[in-house]
């Protein structure tokens, strides 16, 4: 319940920005990628989370392997290494092929990245050409939900579901799914080691700072996302097409999708944000950099007492931006600094001067005392963000 | 109750600037990954307001930049007027780095009008801009403001209280030119702003 304020003739306000909401009635679209297929649901159907809302097949392919230069042999010879057959079916994993040293002491081994036919070998390029076998694919709901509506043009399933939002400051990237993974703690600085390379399809919380070599190694391992406290100013410049992107907002993506919760440069995830993905840990979530937006589904079988009360418009539709605005700074109040040194920093206000003070810079304005922990910082009222409305709503 | 305009509010491109131009204004004051970050952070959290000088250094050279997006809503070259909108005055303190930040941005010659601009009030003339031609390196600009003599270096950007509205200065100089003379007597306006003298001549480098 949002509680009525006394507004004064010389109150303080900050701005306050929507950063999480708890417990939202919304609309996920799942979708078959890369894929033709059936839907396997009807509009009003209540799903769970592992139910099949669609399925289809992956059309068939090739996949290339540059045999020669992999075992660092004559195009001539490289077939002489392969351990299947032309025209043999092989699955990924199994032994390619393998080629031994002089003394058999070592040997070098290649592995089949995918399964298929091994269709025919270049001794002109020295390329291995591996036919991929058809796979099926099943789209699981992820949710607990009610569909409703589906496009089969699209192969598009809406579902009406609750979910806890979490929302950014920057992002990039279109909307991707994928298992939360928490690499450490929330003041973390994350280079290329801390990105475990067997995370295909995840999604990881990198914690204060993440390196360009972190997000290149990210998009080799085939992450589906990032989420960071920080990012520095040229590394989010070049996934977003070399242009700030703050305000005048271009869809960009670069094959990841990238959330960040509090600025440019080294900044811990804030805690009210990093607690809830604590909770998430191991979770299907959704994340949509573009929208600088985090889906966190609600897998309680009881949330289906609140979807199902819940109407929400069919319409497929633009999603309105979170808010943000100006609200009173009174004491008590959850804020987040929102100034180097202490960008990010959350805390409650302990107290508001009433006299100006002059700051280094030379302006004059009304400093207020934030309580974080053990420490006390001194922060001018317009270098704050009430956290206020966020906690009341929730 | 003080509440200070955010540079997004002027300058609604605010986010077409290239950060590499803002940093050349600040040479020697952090590292460039720093400095673009911090200017990220200005553009993504416009109502904050700088705490240190190093940081008020950041907001004009964002400003400077700012100003050359749209240069003709502050300077009418025809006119010769410079116009500075009043509650920058308080974002700036230092009225006369504001207007140095102004004539690196926008580059006005001769003899400028600097008109301060007010949502309420309208606009009002403030001060003078004297930004002669240099043709010598090295020498001076001899400057009567009133009664009272200046010999100002030539590389000089000084500015010369005046609370007069209208006063008349003389301009002497055999290394520089104003309005194409050596030696010039005009009636100027005063205010606020002063009268403020650049003789750096050519356009700064950035």
């Amino acid at each position: 319940m949002v509680k009525k304020w006394k507004f004064k003739m010389n109150q303080l306000f900050g701005s306050y920005r929507l950063r999480i909401e708890k417990n939202k009635i919304i609309h996920i679209r799942r979708r078959l990628i890369n894929a033709k297929g059936q839907i396997k649901v009807s509009v009003g159907q209540e799903v769970c989370p592992q139910d099949v809302v669609a399925e289809g097949h992956t059309s068939s392919g090739f996949r290339t392997i540059h045999l020669a230069a992999e075992l660092k042999v004559s195009r001539k010879k490289a077939d002489g290494y392969l351990m299947r057959q032309i025209g043999q079916n092989i699955y990924q994993g199994e032994l390619l092929a393998m080629k031994k040293d002089f003394l058999g002491l070592s040997k070098q081994l290649i592995l089949s990245p995918v399964d298929g036919v091994i269709e025919t070998y270049d001794h002109q390029n020295g390329n291995l050409k591996i036919q991929l076998t058809p796979k099926t694919i099943r789209l699981v709901s992820g949710v607990y939900g009610i569909v409703d509506a589906i496009d089969e043009v699209t192969g598009t399933v809406l579902i009406r579901t609750m979910a806890n939002m979490v929302y950014g400051v920057l992002g990039s990237g279109k909307e991707r799914e994928g298992l939360l993974k928490i690499l450490g703690p929330s003041d973390m600085l994350t280079s290329s080691k801390q990105i475990p390379s067997q995370a295909q399809g995840r999604i990881v919380v990198a914690g204060g700072l993440v390196f360009m070599a972190a997000l290149e190694k990210a998009l080799d391992v085939r992450l589906n996302g990032i989420i960071s406290g920080g990012i520095n100013a040229s590394d989010y410049r070049s996934m977003a097409g070399g242009q700030w992107n703050i305000w005048h907002k271009h869809w960009s993506d670069v094959g990841l999708s990238l959330m960040v919760t509090e600025g440019f440069g080294a900044a811990p995830i804030g805690e009210d944000i990093f607690s809830l993905l604590q909770n998430y840990n191991e979770s299907f979530v959704m994340l949509d950099g573009n929208r600088s937006r985090l889906i966190l589904p609600i897998n309680e079988q009881n949330s289906m007492i609140y979807i199902r009360k819940t109407g929400l418009p069919t319409k497929l539709q633009a999603d309105p931006s979170p808010e943000v605005g100006l609200w009173p700074i009174r004491e008590g109040v959850r804020v987040r600094i929102v100034s180097t040194p202490f960008l990010g920093l959350q805390g409650k206000v302990e107290a508001i001067d009433q006299t100006l003070t002059k700051l280094p810079s030379g302006l004059e304005t009304y400093l207020v005392t934030v309580g974080s922990g053990s420490r006390k910082i001194r922060v001018p009222y317009s270098n704050l963000e009430v956290m206020a409305l966020c906690d009341e709503r929730n | 109750m003080p509440s200070f305009k955010s540079l997004l509010e002027y300058f609604p491109q605010l986010e077409s600037i290239y950060p590499e131009k803002v940093i050349q204004w600040l040479k020697g004051q952090g590292s460039g990954q720093i400095l673009e970050n911090e200017m990220g952070n200005r553009i993504l959290y416009p109502q904050t307001i700088p705490l240190s000088e190093r940081e008020l250094f950041l907001e004009m050279a964002i400003l400077r930049e700012a100003l050359k997006v749209q240069p003709s809503k502050y300077y009418n070259r025809n006119l010769n007027r410079l116009f500075i909108d009043v509650d920058f005055l308080e974002r700036f303190p230092d009225a006369s780095s504001l207007v140095q930040a102004f004539v690196d941005a926008l580059q006005p010659v001769g003899l400028v009008s600097l008109i301060l601009r007010s949502e309420n009030v309208g606009s009002k003339s403030v001060g003078t801009l004297l930004r002669p031609r240099i043709l010598k390196p090295e020498g001076k600009v001899t400057l009567w403001v009133g009664n009272q003599k200046y010999d100002i270096e030539i590389g000089s950007f000084i500015t010369i209280p005046s609370s007069l509205n209208h006063l008349t200065i003389k301009f002497d100089s055999p290394v520089a030119k104003i309005l194409d003379h050596h030696k010039l007597v005009a009636e100027v306006s005063g205010g606020r702003l002063g009268v403020v003298v650049d003789t750096r001549g050519k356009e700064v480098e950035v």
